[in-house]
């Protein structure tokens, strides 16, 4: 991901750091948890496991952490910036 | 929490059994809920949004799979709840005719699936690819299946590949009697490109062929 720093200071004219801060570590989280490659993981787990590469112990630790992840990506999704800048006419 | 009803599948009221026993979703009993000629497959369940557990999953798919050893099942994508049977009702009086064409769309006919992945020892997987690119070898392999699986099938799709480690992922929409003649074809498949793992699946539900998504107040 690449920030332009120069274009998101021209959108935001209070407290620019703030803002370009929570704007960075919503997409930071983004990458960190990315829901379709967590889908897909999780799905390869349960394959690799029918498939019997994975004992149930293997399988089942490896979901456990892939449904955290998750559960994770979900919540970040859920952090909706659009209508916080709106409410602060940042919004166009 | 409020209850609800829980549907799993769509079947002609012609063919509806005469009883179920078969318990659904948070183990409520399953039981039909007639629209002129055809019948919902429903179980009362709490009104929320249903996470696509292991556990829920195989109870909805094993419920499925019970009502397809008596007819023939238009499948309906998992958690679908509604608030009421009038309300179920009323979505199916909306869409009966969609729903009147997928039910025949997929009469007397199963879902096969086919996966492939790679084998995990090094040595295999060199033979197997004998100096292709996984790529290359993906690519052939893939056309070959959905080829010669393709001939005898009604319809073929090629899915996802969602792994690195998969190879091929298919499937296909097979009339009934011809199932034999389908899983005599997989075993050549799985000759001719040993040590490749093949994973030959079915008979399931036509998900793959029909998209089925009731809308209801659950989510």
């Amino acid at each position: 991901m690449v920030f332009v720093v120069d274009d998101l200071l021209y959108t935001l004219t209070l407290n620019p750091w703030i803002f370009l801060m929570d704007i960075i570590h919503t997409h930071a989280l983004k990458e960190m948890y990315p829901l379709d490659k967590i889908n897909d993981a999780i799905k390869e787990n349960r394959m690799l496991y029918e498939f019997g590469e994975l004992t149930t112990k293997e399988y089942e630790a490896i979901k456990i952490n892939l449904m955290q992840k998750l559960e994770m990506a979900k919540k970040v999704r859920e952090m909706n910036l659009a209508p916080r800048l709106d409410i602060l006419g940042f919004g166009g | 929490m409020a209850l609800g009803e829980y549907v799993y599948c769509i079947i002609s009221s012609k063919d509806t059994p005469e009883e179920f026993n078969i318990k659904g979703i948070e183990g409520s009993p399953v039981y039909p809920l007639k629209y002129k000629l055809l019948t919902a497959i429903a179980s009362k369940a709490t009104m929320k949004e249903y996470k696509p557990t292991d556990e829920n999953v195989e109870i909805h798919k094993n419920v499925e799979l019970e009502v397809m050893k008596h007819c023939s099942v238009l499948p309906v994508a998992y958690g679908m709840v509604f608030k009421s049977s009038g309300i179920m009702r009323g979505t199916m009086k909306k869409v009966y005719p969609l729903l009147w064409r997928s039910l025949k769309k997929v009469e007397n006919k199963v879902e096969l699936g086919i996966k492939a992945v790679v084998p995990k020892e090094k040595k295999e997987l060199e033979k197997l690819l004998n100096g292709k690119s996984l790529d290359e070898f993906r690519k052939e392999c893939g056309t070959e299946f959905i080829g010669s699986l393709g001939e005898i099938a009604v319809s073929a799709k090629k899915d996802r590949l969602f792994s690195d480690k998969l190879i091929c992922n298919q499937s296909f929409l097979v009339e009934k009697d011809k199932v034999d003649a389908f899983t005599d074809k997989v075993g050549e498949l799985r000759n001719k490109f040993q040590p490749l793992k093949i994973q030959y699946t079915g008979p399931w539900p036509a998900h793959n062929f029909v998209n089925i998504r009731l809308m209801g107040g659950g989510r």
